[in-house]
């Protein structure tokens, strides 16, 4: 096992909720020791769910639980004087400050960015933000449904009476929180020659930045052609399965001819209106699908995965959590990792992003408890002493 | 100076996944050399033409420059044509790595082994070399073998599930193929966390970023409520457990606004701004408990608002109380507005068949802005420094390569 990429460096995480806590735990992943600062009444995201049993509890809610392993964790108060001091001693020790928007706080940190710049020098301030500090939109509020709007990720509904969708279960926050941590590390290489840097990191455009083609293909004055239809060629949608559904896609040539093969090359694909990808998906899509699904409805998802495998088309069962969890694949390959922790107990978590021959990420300690390290922190790193400790508390300062 | 100046990172990568990772670089000023060949062309320079005229369309042998997706994936790299089916196109891309910081792809289980581009084999040649492979399920386990795009990754994840509406059809994908985006995102990071080590240390590594893990990494939340309540997670539209109103509303001009309300604060200035105080006190709205009891018919109190006037006076009147209200954006809405010119997320280029682009730009802000991008590069454009100044080899020497399809 060779040593952490990251190992050495700093990281303070004042963020909230989800995209600064991911983009700071990734860091820890990567081998940083993070220090999560969070107020007195804790992170907001110890106040949203899922909880075990359905019971709140900010030491067990699984969102916090997610976002924070990696992570050291104390508890501060930035708006009193004490506070703000020993905000700034550990400021003066950290590579990398994360920081976003409360849940509710708009574009404010409580913070001024361009005065810890000019403090902090070598800092790397990596400031996650809907519209960006700056900009003619900076000033306005928004939260993931505002940013996915203005970025481009809630696309125009197909069918008349249905509105547009944003994508599901926080990933606005969790894409913003990795592209964050790709920012960061690029600051990192570049203070190597000159300093740190105010990331102004504006998640509405951040997601814009990932439109894809779909810009350069428009004509100006046209609507620009959807992007999720390549070619409008069949199939390209989702059809029941015999414990399920299936995401149909087929988009190459070869890829179709497999999956008429998968289906045993039954006597209707020999027709030449379903040799005609484009009239089966424009003109009598219905009709194809009842003979898709007679195929499909008579497999299970499992049969499925083997059956779309071995003929090389990249449809896909519609797994879901309970599937993926118990999937062969994943666990083979020791995707998923126990953690345990002192009130939520043992829990399977999902693995990192990626794999390291050189420098193996890990986890090396469950999300921390509120103030769990406040004495480690501040007496032993700020060399404070234990009568100075118990001011603070009883001040409310931690 | 950009950041990632003075890296050299070879790209053997195709289509979505394996264009945009090591574009992340060249945006930032990293020196990226798309490694490709007639013999094997990039998915993304296939098809019937999309951009350029009709006189340049007439030119079936420029089709390949003529794909809006290439000019998107491609942006700000260099083009080498070696045919690495021929030894000594195999050979000259060995070299190429030899003076390269990294090397990217997102090829089938097997393909780099096949060639002697394996890890192992690199190291050889370049001994503190990172290389960077992306594959759809992964070098092993038993759906190595899957074709993977974003939907698979999506659907095999359990994150396409949960696309869709609470009462409605299931979409069974996400927006801006979210699959090969965070799968590039995710590689990318692999790539410069690796580069920031080998700085430190001197050593190279191997990474594996997977597209299904990449995904799933990304699940936790509805994994572990299945885990702490057995919980099968299903799609929730626009719901927000955290939010009412929290939705996408129609507006009088045939537009989408989108509004959150997330504290009892908010709540209040929402009433007060939409000029409906009534509803600050209807029981049915007293608290986030029973406005989310009752969104539905909060939904539909709301649209009826917002129906009433443009989507630019709804955002208008909602953010100048501080409420969170966004018009629904289409690419064309974008286009049209400067702010993402401006703050470099898009990018005019100057394509010299195709004359000036307007392109996805910079994805994150480091570095100079806006920032000056170049198109997608032309098949094989940079032969001549590549193998001429990188690996120095005479004109003659090129010019026989090219004769005998090394060079291709």
């Amino acid at each position: 096992m060779g040593n952490a990429a990251l190992q050495g460096l700093r990281v303070l995480d004042l963020g909230d909720f989800g995209s600064g806590p991911y983009c700071a735990r990734i860091l820890g992943d990567l081998g940083a020791e993070v220090i999560k600062v969070e107020p007195p009444a804790g992170d907001s995201a110890r106040r949203i769910g899922p909880f075990p049993d359905d019971v709140p509890s900010s030491e067990a809610s699984g969102l916090f639980l997610y976002l924070n392993f990696n992570k050291l964790g104390i508890t501060l108060n930035r708006s009193t004087a004490a506070g703000q001091r020993v905000l700034h001693s550990l400021l003066a020790e950290s590579d990398v400050v994360v920081l976003n928007a409360a849940l509710g706080g708009g574009n404010k940190f409580g913070l001024d960015v361009q005065e810890l710049h000019a403090r902090y020098p070598d800092l790397v301030l990596t400031c996650i933000t809907p519209f960006g500090l700056e900009g003619k939109y900076a000033d306005n509020a928004g939260y993931d449904i505002n940013v996915s709007a203005q970025g481009g990720a809630s696309p125009l509904p197909q069918e008349p009476g249905l509105e547009p969708l944003m994508p599901p279960s926080i990933q606005i926050e969790l894409l913003s929180g990795l592209g964050a941590a790709f920012a960061t590390i690029v600051a990192l290489i570049a203070r190597a020659g000159g300093g740190g840097r105010v990331i102004d990191f504006a998640q509405g455009l951040f997601i814009a930045a990932h439109s894809s083609g779909a810009l350069a293909r428009r004509v100006p004055g046209q609507a620009a052609p959807s992007a999720q239809q390549p070619g409008g060629l069949y199939p390209n949608h989702v059809l029941r399965c015999k414990d399920g559904e299936v995401f149909l896609f087929a988009p190459q040539k070869q890829q179709w001819i497999g999956f008429v093969q998968a289906m045993g090359e039954p006597e209707w694909t020999k027709d030449r209106r379903f040799r005609n990808r484009r009239a089966m998906n424009e003109e009598y899509p219905e009709e194809t699908d009842a003979l898709v699904e007679a195929w499909l409805t008579q497999h299970t998802k499992q049969e499925l995965l083997a059956i779309f495998m071995q003929h090389r088309v990249p449809s896909a069962p519609l797994l879901n959590v309970k599937d993926v969890l118990e999937s062969d694949h994943l666990r083979e390959r020791g995707f998923f990792q126990q953690i345990d922790h002192p009130v939520a107990g043992p829990l399977t978590y999902p693995g990192f992003q990626f794999r390291m021959s050189g420098t193996p990420m890990r986890v090396v300690r469950p999300a921390p408890l509120l103030g769990e390290h406040n004495e480690e922190i501040l007496c032993g790193r700020l060399e404070m002493s234990r009568v100075e400790l118990s001011r603070l508390r009883n001040a409310g300062v931690i | 100076m950009e950041p990632l100046e003075g890296y050299r990172i070879v790209d053997f990568g195709t289509a979505l996944v394996g264009g945009v990772a090591p574009r992340m670089l060249a945006e930032l000023g990293a020196e990226v050399i798309k490694v490709e060949s007639r013999a094997r062309l990039d998915g993304f320079r296939l098809g019937r033409p999309v951009l350029g005229d009709e006189a340049t369309q007439a030119d079936e042998s420029l089709w390949i420059e003529l794909q809006p997706s290439m000019q998107a994936a491609g942006r700000d790299k260099l083009s080498v044509t070696l045919n690495m089916n021929k030894p000594e196109g195999l050979d000259l891309v060995k070299r190429l790595i030899a003076k390269s910081d990294a090397a990217m792809n997102n090829y089938s289980p097997g393909v780099l082994q096949r060639r002697g581009l394996d890890y192992e084999s690199l190291r050889a040649i370049k001994p503190d070399i990172i290389v960077l492979s992306m594959p759809g399920a992964g070098e092993t386990g038993p759906l190595r073998d899957y074709v993977s795009y974003a939907m698979t990754a999506e659907a095999l994840s359990g994150m396409g599930g949960l696309a869709g509406y609470e009462d409605g059809p299931l979409l069974g994908h996400l927006p801006l193929a979210w699959g090969d985006v965070v799968n590039a995102i995710s590689g990318a990071l692999a790539v410069v966390t690796a580069l920031h080590h080998r700085n430190e240390t001197g050593q190279g590594q191997s990474i594996e970023a997977v597209q299904l893990e990449a995904s799933a990494a990304l699940m936790g939340v509805p994994y572990l409520d299945y885990l702490m309540n057995g919980r099968i997670a299903t799609p929730r539209g626009n719901f927000h457990p955290m939010m009412a109103p929290h939705n996408n509303y129609p507006t009088q001009d045939d537009r989408w606004v989108a509004i959150a309300v997330h504290s009892d604060d908010e709540w209040l200035a929402f009433c007060q701004a939409t000029g409906h105080p009534e509803w600050h006190s209807d029981p049915r709205y007293a608290d986030l408990v029973a406005r989310l009891e009752h969104r539905d018919q909060l939904d539909r109190a709301v649209s009826q608002w917002t129906r009433e006037r443009s989507s630019d006076e709804a955002v208008r009147r909602l953010q100048e109380q501080g409420i969170a209200a966004t018009p629904v954006l289409t690419t064309e809405d974008q286009a049209a507005d400067d702010y993402f010119f401006d703050r470099g997320a898009f990018v005019d280029v100057e394509h010299p068949l195709l004359g000036r682009l307007e392109l996805p730009g910079k994805t994150v802000p480091i570095g100079e802005m806006p920032h000056s991008a170049r198109p997608a590069p032309m098949l094989g454009q940079d032969n001549g420094y590549v193998l001429g100044e990188i690996l120095g080899l005479s004109t003659t020497d090129i010019a026989r390569l090219v004769e005998e399809e090394a060079v291709y």
